[in-house]
């Protein structure tokens, strides 16, 4: 588990949208039935002899390639949880999930924050109230999480913590 | 002969996929952010790829791997 630093509290935790991990499972799904139309023309196809032997190996075919389709389900699982933007009350830690083991993790500290902006992608993102949150650091460096739940909430949250930072110095 | 290479396919496969399905469940528990849980629904996806995994054995167990002539593919077509 990640460690927060002496008297740093976490005051928000931001994952991507719940609608993202929902379409991608729901596409996935949806690819998981594709081959069961295949089993009824079976018999169409293939001489009386060797049907119980094309439907066992079909269905066994079938079964692997479920098996493959749960594996992409758990690198979008992995990638969702690990997909984070931590705001604490001294630092902004972005961990982004690239693939299965490749992750990226940034941090900037909030009183190096000059400005953040929040694009709203679209009419999904109208409707859902999600949008991408990029902030730029005095070092010219920008930290940008896509599919954001509540952008501005998260937004008035890290400058929120940013002011309070700079009050307290 | 047709079942033994078919069995070494199918440990290799399930091998393959459980190995990367237990160290995503590895790298969920080490690098989870403060105040997260997904026990609960990695649990749901860990149960659910057993029950595929003994379904796809069930399934390959009742394929007849001997009795497939590869040969004579012409004959299992119904023309």
């Amino acid at each position: 588990m990640m460690r927060l630093g002496h008297e740093e509290k976490a005051l928000l935790l931001i994952h991507k949208h719940w609608l993202i991990p929902t379409i991608r499972i729901g596409i996935t799904l949806f690819v998981a039935l594709i081959p069961l139309p295949i089993l009824p023309f079976l018999k169409t196809f293939i001489a009386p002899a060797y049907q119980d032997l094309a439907f066992n190996l079909t269905l066994f075919l079938i079964s692997l390639y479920w098996l493959i389709l749960l594996l992409g389900i758990f690198i979008l699982w992995v990638e969702y949880w690990l997909d984070i933007w931590l705001v604490t009350n001294k630092r902004v830690l972005s961990v982004d999930q690239m693939s299965l083991f490749k992750r990226k993790i940034s941090e900037f500290h909030v009183d190096n924050l000059q400005d953040i902006t929040v694009t709203i992608p679209g009419f999904l993102g109208r409707v859902f109230n999600f949008g991408t949150i990029d902030a730029h650091t005095a070092g010219q460096h920008h930290f940008m999480m896509r599919d954001v739940p509540n952008p501005n909430a998260a937004r008035r949250i890290v400058l929120d913590s940013a002011e309070y930072f700079i009050n307290r110095q | 002969m047709i079942f033994i290479i078919a069995l070494i396919v199918y440990i290799i496969v399930i091998g393959v996929i459980g190995t990367i399905i237990t160290l995503s469940i590895i790298q969920l528990r080490t690098n989870r952010a403060p105040g997260d849980n997904h026990r609960f629904s990695t649990f749901v996806l860990s149960v659910l790829f057993i029950v595929l995994f003994l379904f796809s054995l069930i399934t390959f167990l009742q394929v007849p791997w001997n009795d497939i002539p590869l040969l004579d593919v012409t004959d299992i077509l119904n023309t």
